[in-house]
C-alpha cells in the first residue's frame, strides 16, 4: 500500500486533468486508470459558480483530490494559490508546482522549498513538483514534504526517463514516497520507474492527448502494477555472458563431494 | 542593449537561405528541441507551399503534445475609439470622419457585467491612443472593474506605454499586454503611421521590453499581417522573439497574426497574406516555438479558424465587437474593422466540441494578477 501523509492508496497511478479533448473524456478515463490520487490546477476551477461546467464535477467521488498551483511563478504565489484551493475544496492535500520557466516548464528548486516550508506549517499536505535534484529532495524531505515528485523529463514531452542517475540516488535516499512525475510518455516509462523503486507516478500528457486515452489509462494502470510487482520481488542481475535459463548441471561442483 | 531591425540584413538572410525541397522532411522530422533560423526561413519560403499539408501536421502534433487539446476563449472590450495617431490602415485613425467615442465608467461596468454574464472569464481591454497615453488612469481604472466584477485574466492592449504606465496596469490586475508592430519593416512603418507617438518606430519596437519591466510576464506580439512582405515580417518576429526569450527567460510570450481587412477610410493591402501564408506562418511559429500560445480573432472566417484550430491556434476570441462597448448597446458606425466569424459562443463551443477540443473559459487566477 502506499502511504502518503496519514493515508494509504492501492493505486500508485496519479493522473493529471489537463489537456483533454472533452471533461467527460476525462471523466472516464481517471475512472479507467483506477487512480485514487487525482490532481487538478486551482486556475481551472471555476470559484464563481458560474453557468459555465466546472471541471470538479467531472472527477469520480472517493478519490484523493490534489490542487496544484500551476501558473504560481515564486512562493508567493503558490502559497496564495494553495490557501485558495483548500478554501474551495475542502482538502489540505497540495501539490506545489512553482514554474517560472515558461519554455520548459522546469520548476524553481528555491521557491518551491520555501512554499513548501510555509505551507507544512500551516498544516497542509505538501507534495511538490521538482526537478531531479537528490539534495532539493533531502532538503524538501527535511521541511516536512509528504512526497518528493522529480521530474523524468521536460513536463508534457512524453521523452521518458531522461533523469534516470538522479532519480536513482532519490530513490535511495527518501525517507518519504518518490513520485515520479511529468515526461512518462509510455505504460513502458511508467513500468520503468516502478522497477527502480519509485514509490507512485503521475501521468497526464500521454493519456490525455492519446487516440483512445482510456485504453492508454489501462495500459499504464496495468504498467505501474507490473513495475511494483517486479520492485517487490527483486529484479535479477543481469549479465553480459549467456547463461542457460534451465541448467544441465545445477551443481556444477558437485564432483567434489562425490567422494 | 535594444532591439534593433536591420533591413538590409534581413533581405540579405531572406535571399541567402538555401531553399531546397528536399530539407523540408528533415526539418519536420527533427529530434532537436526547436529548428534553427534557417529551417524557419526555409519552412516559411515559397517553394515550402507544396509540403503545407505535411508542416500542417507537425504543428498539429506539437500543439497536442504542448497544449494538449484544449482552446483558451476569449472576448475583447473596446473601451474608446478616441485616437491621436493618423494610420493609414486602421478605422479609428484621427483623420478619419468617425463619431467618437470612450465609454464612461458606468457604461464600462455595464459592458462587463454583460459580458462576464455570458461565461466568459478571459477579456481583452483595447483601446486607441489617446494623446501619448495621457489616460492612463482611465485604462488603470477600465482593468479594476474587469477585476471587480470577477474576471480571471485581463489582457491590456492600449499601445506602446511606458514602464511606468505598464507598472499601473499591472497593479490594477491586468496580467497581460499585447503589442502589435503592425510592420517590421521601417521604410513601410514610416509611410502607413503619418502622425502621434505611433509614428515612432522603435519607440513602438520596445514597448514590449517596457511592458515587461513595467512587470509583466505574459505579452502577445505580432504583425500586421498584409503591409509588407510576410517573409520579411515574419523573419523580424522571429528575431524579436528569440531576443526577449533570451532576454527574458521568465516571461511568456504569446503570438497573433491578424491580416489587414476592410476598416472605414482604410487602403487596401499591398501584401496580401492568402490563407495559405498565414497557416504556413502560423505552423512554422509553432515548429520554433512549440510552448507559445497562437491566438487568432474573428476578423478571420469561420473556416480558417476553424482550420487553424486544429493545428496551430490556441486561443479564440468570440462574439467581438469592435466598437467601443456594442455589447449592450450597439454602434456599429464606429468599428475598427469589421467581424467575419460572427458565430455565437453556444455555437463555437459546440463547433470545437464535435471536432473533440474543449473550450476553456478559465485557465488563471486573478489573485496571481495585481498586488497582493
Amino acid at each position: 500500500m502506499l502511504k502518503i501523509g496519514n493515508k494509504t492508496f492501492k493505486s500508485r497511478l496519479m493522473v493529471g486533468t489537463g489537456k483533454f479533448s472533452s471533461l467527460e473524456l476525462m471523466g472516464k478515463t481517471l475512472i479507467e486508470s483506477k487512480s485514487e490520487i487525482i490532481t487538478v490546477s486551482l486556475r481551472r476551477i471555476d470559484l464563481s459558480q458560474g453557468d459555465r461546467r466546472n471541471i470538479l464535477d467531472f472527477i469520480p467521488s472517493g478519490v484523493q483530490l490534489l490542487p496544484n498551483t500551476s501558473g504560481a511563478r515564486n512562493a508567493d504565489e503558490a502559497i496564495k494559490l494553495a490557501k485558495l484551493a483548500r478554501a474551495a475544496t475542502g482538502t489540505n492535500w497540495i501539490k506545489i508546482e512553482v514554474v517560472p520557466d515558461p519554455h520548459y516548464l522546469l520548476p524553481d528548486p528555491i521557491d518551491t522549498l520555501r512554499a513548501t516550508e510555509a505551507l507544512v506549517k500551516d498544516g497542509f499536505t505538501v507534495l511538490p513538483y521538482i526537478n531531479a535534484d537528490p539534495v532539493l529532495a533531502k532538503r524538501l524531505e527535511d521541511v516536512g514534504a509528504a512526497t518528493v515528485m522529480p521530474l523524468g523529463s521536460p513536463i508534457g514531452t512524453n521523452r521518458g526517463i531522461k533523469t534516470l542517475e538522479m532519480l536513482k540516488i532519490i530513490i535511495e535516499q527518501a525517507r518519504v514516497p518518490v513520485v515520479v512525475d511529468a515526461g512518462l510518455g509510455r505504460p513502458s516509462d511508467a513500468a520503468m520507474a516502478m522497477e527502480l523503486g519509485a514509490d507512485a507516478v503521475l501521468v497526464n500528457t500521454a493519456m490525455a492527448v492519446s487516440n483512445n486515452p482510456l485504453e492508454m489509462a489501462k495500459g499504464f494502470e496495468l504498467a505501474v502494477r507490473a513495475g511494483r510487482i517486479a520492485y517487490v520481488a527483486g529484479l535479477p542481475k543481469t549479465n553480459t555472458q549467456a547463461t542457460p535459463s534451465s541448467p544441465i548441471d545445477s551443481h556444477l561442483t558437485g564432483f567434489l563431494s562425490n567422494n | 542593449m535594444t532591439f534593433k531591425i536591420f533591413t538590409e540584413d534581413i533581405e540579405a538572410r531572406i535571399k541567402s537561405v538555401n531553399k531546397g525541397n528536399t530539407n523540408i522532411s528533415h526539418i519536420l522530422n527533427s529530434k532537436k528541441h526547436s529548428i534553427s533560423e534557417e529551417e524557419f526561413l526555409t519552412l516559411i519560403s515559397e517553394e515550402a507551399n507544396p509540403y503545407i499539408e505535411k508542416i500542417a501536421l507537425r504543428a498539429k502534433q506539437l500543439t497536442e503534445l504542448r497544449h494538449g487539446l484544449v482552446k483558451g476563449i476569449y472576448i475583447p472590450l473596446y473601451l474608446s475609439n478616441i485616437c491621436h495617431n493618423d494610420c493609414t490602415y486602421c478605422g479609428f485613425s484621427i483623420k478619419n470622419k468617425v463619431r467618437r467615442k470612450a465609454l464612461t465608467a458606468e457604461e464600462i461596468s455595464i459592458e462587463l457585467t454583460n459580458i462576464y454574464n455570458r461565461g466568459y472569464r478571459n477579456i481583452l481591454l483595447v483601446s486607441a491612443e489617446r494623446n501619448g497615453f495621457s489616460d492612463i488612469d482611465y485604462l488603470k481604472s477600465a482593468v479594476a472593474l474587469a477585476k471587480k466584477i470577477g474576471f480571471q485574466s485581463i489582457a491590456s492592449e492600449f499601445g506602446a506605454v511606458d514602464t511606468e504606465q505598464a507598472s499601473k496596469l499591472k497593479r490594477a490586475g491586468s496580467d497581460s499586454f499585447v503589442l502589435y508592430q503592425e510592420t517590421f519593416h521601417v521604410e513601410t512603418y514610416n509611410r502607413v503611421h503619418l502622425f502621434g507617438l505611433k509614428k515612432e518606430y522603435q519607440h513602438r519596437l520596445d514597448g514590449v521590453t517596457r511592458a515587461i519591466e513595467g512587470g509583466f510576464q505574459k505579452v502577445t506580439l505580432g504583425f500586421l499581417g498584409g503591409l509588407a512582405d510576410y517573409q520579411f515580417e515574419a523573419l523580424s518576429l522571429y528575431r524579436h522573439f528569440k531576443y526577449l526569450q533570451l532576454n527574458h527567460w521568465d516571461v511568456q510570450f504569446s503570438l497573433s497574426i491578424p491580416r489587414l481587412n476592410d476598416a472605414e477610410g482604410a487602403i487596401k493591402s499591398s501584401y496580401p497574406v492568402s490563407d495559405l501564408t498565414l497557416t504556413k506562418l502560423l505552423s512554422a511559429f509553432r515548429i520554433s516555438f512549440p510552448e507559445m500560445p497562437i491566438l487568432l480573432s474573428t476578423r478571420e472566417s469561420k473556416e480558417l479558424r476553424d482550420g487553424l484550430t486544429q493545428i496551430c491556434v490556441t486561443s479564440l476570441s468570440c462574439e467581438s465587437k469592435t466598437t467601443p462597448g456594442g455589447y449592450v448597446q450597439s454602434n456599429e458606425e464606429l468599428e475598427q474593422f469589421s467581424i467575419d466569424d460572427t458565430r455565437s459562443l453556444t455555437t463555437l463551443v459546440n463547433d470545437l466540441e464535435k471536432v473533440g477540443l474543449e473550450p476553456v473559459f478559465k485557465d488563471w487566477q486573478i489573485d496571481l494578477n495585481g498586488e497582493f
